[in-house]
């Protein structure tokens, strides 16, 4: 069954008069659509953080600039943008310049292997996941030269945190994948979705458990946001920037959290699928295959606010404390889970073929 | 106290805390959870005022009689003798008929702390601290208050009553 | 093979513009990675000479100026000032303004411990405690704006009472708040007290000993956690808190934790002497007479103190006989407890200066006045 979108889609790129107009509409929209779609959802994240962040301390929230307070995030986008590039004078100004952009560039590039829908993804890798992980963690380096070059001792110090943290993280983050992985025998997301008849938190909720935990320190948000630690570090590795530098990092930090809620619901609740879409039938698939995009959408919200209610609740962990809680609760855990998972799937597998 | 320790072995304890944490974090959540649901505290400023309570202090005001529109000052400088901030400027003359006429009469609203201790001195109860706040200004000149800007127009003194359980008036 | 690195350390200076200083306080810290060395601070930005002030001051105007010592617990920098201008002069306090006076102070106390609460885990990073705080602390101020007339410079003690008698209903308002309060606390007990972030975060990190407390002569909740029971309250009761009825929460080991839930019972005890207090409170004068506000006090010198929500507040008052205080000085509770921060703090992590620092509930005008 087909997505009626991406029918239209690819009729109309077909119906187009000669080749080379072909290639280059066909690369170009999507390229397009996930530069500007992250970013415009970016906008709505902002201002649905500070909502729902004042609603949980029994605030209001912005609520002023268009309905319900809206058009705040674009006003201060504005403003951002409006101010001084200050670039300070002892500062490292090539990698100064750099690091927004290797922060923001894999938070955005990410989005060409994400599926939103059914047959709605741009490049359907086989390695899908690995390389999203991959692609991810290089914003650690741009994190680790911001703090660098930026020739400040509290950027340093974030940087160095981000490092440190990342390293930690990125095992458990993995290890937590790897349940899923042999659950689903591809590594491909769109099988890893497409395989989910019941989904994955139902057998596998000790890894969502710690793939979230992990998601949320490499996502650098409370109660793992040392690098930015506002109370310790001032603003950690973006204390000295400035102007649209800033609005790069501010922007690249929804990105990435939005992610992080994208991949909750891609490689544990489904995807674009409808709940239980297998048992209704034909409805349910075409509910799954036509609305994906909707179902994809409410799910990642439901886990972007989910980041923000644990931010209005938790206080922030200390660096030692947090690489401890790594390597002496996360680590062992996920090793625990994948033996269960290899031994179960293995005992049913084996069952099946003899 | 005595207190009996009970030795836990490490592997009850490690899970008794990942337990207790997870625990004690589901009841935090559920409680900012709660919260999310409840009506809000924000006053919605500029839109919505507070009712101010009666002894509020807000701008000085320098009294005038109503009925013929003559000042109540006597110009006895207690209020200048007591201003912490001393910025109370009072200038005086003796008119023709002997009485002691107010006049200059400025004050400096940013440097006033408001702490109405001009307003307890006063014989004559010819100062009021009103209930007016907004008084911002772009320019900082703006902020010195004459006497034709702090004039308010009242029927009867403004007297302090001290809390001695006399002189209820 | 081992290699040996050449390390260096970073010195780091933190303030007097930093997020978590409270104000402008400036902290020098040497640092080996995220370690430290040393602690040193600096303070003196915030210095607005308060006890000079006072000598070109009469009695009556420098009141309203003592509001500034201190201006999270205004009530506790107001009291000791007018219990010495009251012990020199002679002058009488009527019954039922000692009673507004407690209930004002315990309000301001309560006050300042939930304006700790919030600031102290907004520094831990937890950011929902200090609206839930000042939501409550809200409630207080309106109270005391009704009372006052203002919302946090009261100006409301004098020589021999209280400016004005409590308006009606007040203290029935009092009374209800207290009632919601103590539920509060439990909220947030709820939301904080066996989070294991915040006990990681908190228990066994900076422990004062017992006899670093006595040698620095810190005071106040700091002193109690570390498991030494005094209170200006109870041990040299000024005023009318003999006849009340309260415990004194002291801790066992003086760490961090300690002291937030020494503050924390701290709140509940305050509300226990409220509730006494609205529930005895005599009718009568508030002020026996009112003095002029040129009067003399004759000749001497007198030291008053008051249990503040940081430690012993005293004024040391020299009066020689005119209008005017010859010398003023503020015995104030954070000075004395910020002397321990470089011992406590040599050791610790980065993060912990400032769930430490956090804990001392410092406030830097009372520190430099």
């Amino acid at each position: 069954m087909n997505n009626v979108i991406v029918e239209i889609y690819t009729n109309l790129i077909n119906s187009l008069p000669f080749e080379p107009l072909k290639v280059i509409l066909g690369t170009l929209i999507p390229v397009l659509g996930i530069v500007t779609l992250p970013l415009l959802t970016t906008f709505l994240l902002i201002w649905w953080e500070r909502r729902l962040i004042a609603f949980v301390q029994a605030r209001l929230g912005p609520n002023r600039l268009g309905p319900g307070g809206l058009f705040q995030s674009f006003a201060d986008a504005l403003k951002v943008l409006l101010k001084e590039d200050i670039v300070s004078k002892d500062a490292d100004k090539i990698l100064f310049s750099l690091a927004p952009v290797l922060v923001f560039v894999p938070g955005i590039l990410v989005y060409s292997l994400m599926p939103v829908g059914h047959q709605m993804v741009v490049t359907n890798v086989n390695v899908a996941i690995f390389l999203f992980l991959s692609v991810a963690s290089l914003t650690t380096i741009g994190i680790l030269m911001a703090g660098w070059s930026s020739n400040n001792k509290y950027s340093l110090m974030g940087g160095i945190r981000a490092v440190a943290q990342a390293i930690s993280y990125e095992i458990p983050l993995l290890l937590s994948i790897v349940g899923v992985i042999l659950l689903t025998g591809s590594l491909s997301i769109v099988d890893i979705v497409e395989k989910q008849d019941v989904w994955n938190i139902f057998k596998q909720p000790l890894a969502f458990f710690i793939f979230f935990t992990c998601a949320l320190s490499e996502v650098n948000r409370i109660p793992f946001d040392l690098p930015e630690a506002e109370s310790e570090l001032v603003s950690g590795y973006n204390t000295e920037y400035s102007g649209f530098k800033f609005a790069l990092f501010f922007l690249a930090e929804y990105v990435n959290t939005f992610t992080l809620g994208a991949l909750c619901s891609l490689l544990f609740f489904g995807g674009w699928r409808f709940p239980f879409d297998y048992l209704l039938g034909d409805i349910g698939m075409q509910l799954s295959n036509q609305l994906g995009i909707i179902w994809f959408f409410i799910k990642t919200m439901f886990f972007f606010s989910v980041v923000v209610w644990i931010r209005g609740t938790l206080p922030r962990v200390r660096t030692d404390q947090l690489m401890s809680f790594a390597w002496k609760y996360l680590l062992p855990l996920s090793l625990f889970n994948i033996f269960i998972t290899a031994i179960i799937t293995g005992f049913l597998s084996g069952a099946f073929s003899r | 106290m005595s207190e009996v320790i009970r030795e836990i072995s490490p592997v009850r304890q490690y899970f008794k805390n990942l337990f207790d944490g997870v625990k004690a974090i589901y009841n935090g959540m559920r409680l900012t959870l709660k919260y999310m649901f409840l009506p809000k505290v924000t006053e919605v400023y500029p839109d919505v005022k507070r009712n101010l309570p009666q002894r509020f202090r807000g701008r000085f005001a320098f009294l005038y009689n109503k009925d013929d529109g003559k000042m109540l000052c006597i110009g006895c400088y207690a209020c200048v003798k007591v201003c912490p901030p001393q910025t109370i400027v009072m200038e005086t003359i003796k008119g023709e008929d002997k009485k002691i006429k107010t006049t200059r009469y400025e004050i400096n609203i940013g440097e006033c702390i408001s702490c109405a201790n001009c307003v307890e001195v006063c014989p004559v109860g010819a100062l009021e601290m009103t209930h007016e706040y907004e008084t911002a200004t772009f320019n900082q000149m703006d902020l010195v208050y004459g006497m034709d800007k702090l004039a308010k127009y009242v029927e009867k003194p403004n007297m302090y009553m001290p809390p001695d359980g006399k002189a209820k008036k | 093979m081992t290699v040996e690195f050449k390390t260096e350390e970073m010195v780091i200076n933190m303030g007097p513009h930093h997020p978590s200083t409270h104000g402008v306080l400036r902290l020098i810290v040497t640092l080996d990675g995220e370690i430290i060395k040393k602690v040193e601070p600096v303070i003196g930005y915030l210095h607005r000479s308060i006890e000079r002030l006072a000598q070109d001051r009469n009695y009556f105007q420098y009141l309203p100026v003592v509001d500034r010592v201190d201006y999270i617990s205004i009530i506790a920098a107001e009291w000791p000032l007018v219990l010495a201008v009251e012990k020199i002069g002679g002058i009488e306090v009527p019954e039922r303004a000692e009673y507004i006076r407690v209930i004002t102070a315990e309000l301001t106390r309560i006050m300042s411990h939930l304006f700790y609460l919030g600031t102290f885990l907004l520094d831990l990073g937890a950011t929902t405690v200090i609206m839930y705080a000042l939501r409550e602390r809200e409630k207080i101020i309106d109270l005391m704006e009704e009372l006052t007339g203002q919302r946090m410079m009261f100006n409301y003690f004098r020589y021999g009472g209280v400016n004005a008698d409590v308006p009606e209903g007040w203290l029935s308002k009092v009374d209800e708040f207290c009632d919601y309060f103590v539920k509060m606390i439990d909220e947030y007990e709820i939301l904080i007290n066996k989070n294991p972030i915040f006990l990681s975060r908190v228990e066994n990190i900076g422990i004062i000993p017992k006899e670093m407390i006595v040698e620095y002569g810190a005071c106040g909740p700091i002193m109690r956690a570390s498991g030494i029971k005094y209170d200006v309250r109870r041990d040299d009761p000024y005023s009318i808190y003999d006849r009340f009825d309260f415990d004194i929460p002291v801790g066992r080991k003086g760490d961090t934790l300690d002291r937030y839930l020494v503050r924390m019972q701290e709140m509940r005890e305050s509300v226990k002497i409220i509730k006494q207090a609205v529930k005895q409170i005599p009718s009568g004068p508030c002020l026996k007479k009112k003095l002029a506000f040129s009067f003399k006090i004759p000749a001497g010198e007198a030291y008053c103190q008051v249990e503040a929500p940081r430690g012993n507040m005293g004024v040391y008052l020299i009066s020689n006989g005119t209008n005017i205080p010859a010398r003023v000085k503020y015995r104030t509770p954070s000075y004395a407890n910020m002397q321990i921060l470089p011992e406590v703090l040599k050791g610790t992590f980065l993060s912990d200066i400032m769930a430490i620092f956090g804990s001392f509930d410092v406030i830097l005008p009372e520190v430099d006045r």
